[in-house]
């Protein structure tokens, strides 16, 4: 069998695969998947696991709608619908046409911000380098970042130092999901690393590509192609790699 | 689309909206104080937290009494609130994430404060382990989805929260029906993958 082509097809029904799990599949590709599924083990599996999240959505939806509203919730918009005239609203929900995609080079106010951040950078950079601390200790980035982050606060992928340096990546695909930001500092015997980024972002360390990820009790998660490593178990070694990791957490929102 | 169907409570509320379109606020509160309960009841699956879901809510019709105007019936009015309550939602994220951040030694996100904040939650009729299980998994997602991009969080949140039609989430985002369901599909992807990773993990403590 032409593997590849088998994955090929798998992947053309797991796109309707999704779409049947949320009811906007057509009746003619539903047949075709619905056919498939009974031959595919692995579409299977995959179906099994959209029916999961969507059940997930259905139980969080269920929970919304048992809560229950305090008493101050009219009042709450109520008395400023009344007393605010309605006013043109500021840039909507929806992107206008023709507008370019959330690219950050396509936006001149943030090249000119970006332009500006490197000043700042560079004029810090002099008196950071004659005052580095020793090697290691984060107490030593805390105001640079602070004021990197107060920059960019939500286009940063992650802030990077290792032994090239500081870097900072931003996302070129618009704006970064939230979360608590998470601290991750990785050493390998000769060198460290240390991370600045947010649950669901990526960071490669030797070439290897980890995703990290928050859990539902606020630890962190990194996971990658052949393991998955966690903070609740304190500093610890996976492969070769020295890992801690930190959430830093609503106690500083 | 749109509020107009056939009915006289239908065309209360399109005369409802007419009015509130030139400036009427009672009108505009008479169209909307049926919606409250419904608005709050989505923020809070969103935040699954009371008190923050009552300030997305208000802020939603707040902003939605100012932008009255740029309704244009091109999607359900309920529809056109909910992208407006996911707006909100996002903006209230980026708060969290936008405070200014320091490595210092900051406390640890603090477990047990994270736990009583979080509802307790039954499950209809599973066993008490599947109750559990489901429970977590349903806390679980809630960060998964926070953790997507906003592309891929709206369509899911839109079709899942407001059941709204490919063509009202294609109109109302600005992009062609086809990126709507290539965006859900990548979207339901990266939400299993993520499930995918955690359970992994789970595997691992659990062995």
């Amino acid at each position: 069998m032409n593997v590849i082509w088998f994955m090929n097809r798998c992947r053309r029904h797991q796109a309707n695969i999704a779409l049947m799990v949320v009811d906007l599949c057509p009746e003619s590709d539903r047949r075709w998947a619905s056919h498939h599924l009974q031959h595919c083990p692995r579409c299977r599996e995959y179906f099994r696991d959209f029916t999961q999240i969507g059940d997930a959505m259905a139980r969080l939806r269920k929970e919304g709608a048992r809560t229950v509203p305090g008493a101050g919730l009219r009042s709450k918009w109520m008395d400023q619908v009344l007393s605010d005239p309605p006013a043109p609203a500021a840039e909507g929900f929806r992107r206008r046409p023709g507008r370019a995609g959330g690219a950050w080079f396509r936006r001149p106010g943030l090249a000119w911000g970006l332009v500006m951040a490197a000043c700042v950078l560079a004029a810090f950079l002099p008196g950071y380098e004659h005052s580095r601390p020793a090697p290691g200790d984060p107490l030593a980035d805390a105001k640079m970042v602070r004021e990197t982050l107060g920059m960019f606060p939500h286009q940063i992928r992650a802030i990077v130092e290792d032994g090239h340096g500081m870097n900072l990546i931003l996302s070129d695909q618009g704006n970064i999901p939230a979360s608590a930001p998470l601290y991750v500092h990785i050493c390998d015997g000769k060198q460290c690393s240390s991370f600045l980024t947010f649950s669901g972002q990526e960071i490669t360390v030797d070439g290897q590509k980890l995703t990290v990820l928050e859990d539902a009790q606020g630890g962190v998660i990194l996971a990658g192609n052949d393991f998955v490593w966690s903070n609740a178990n304190g500093p610890r070694t996976e492969k070769h790699w020295q890992i801690e990791a930190k959430n830093l957490g609503p106690a500083i929102m | 689309m749109g509020i107009s169907d056939i009915g006289d409570e239908a065309q209360g509320l399109q005369g409802l909206l007419v009015q509130a379109r030139t400036g009427d606020a009672q009108a505009f509160c008479r169209l909307v104080e049926p919606l409250e309960t419904r608005l709050f009841h989505q923020a809070a699956a969103l935040c699954g937290n009371p008190a923050t879901a009552e300030d997305i809510a208000a802020e939603t019709l707040v902003e939605a009494w100012k932008s009255i105007a740029r309704y244009n019936e091109t999607c359900r009015f309920t529809t056109w609130l909910y992208a407006i309550l996911l707006h909100r939602y996002q903006k209230h994220l980026r708060r969290l994430q936008s405070r200014p951040v320091s490595l210092a030694s900051l406390p640890e996100a603090d477990a047990d404060l994270r736990q009583a904040a979080q509802d307790d939650l039954a499950a209809d009729d599973a066993s008490p382990l599947d109750a559990v299980l489901q429970t977590e998994f349903s806390r679980e997602i809630r960060g998964f989805i926070d953790a997507l991009d906003d592309k891929h969080r709206q369509v899911v949140l839109l079709r899942f929260f407001e059941e709204a039609s490919v063509p009202e989430m294609a109109l109302l985002l600005g992009c062609s029906e086809g990126t709507v369901k290539s965006r859900l599909h990548h979207a339901l992807d990266k939400l299993r993958r993520m499930k995918i990773s955690v359970n992994e993990f789970n595997r691992r403590r659990d062995t």
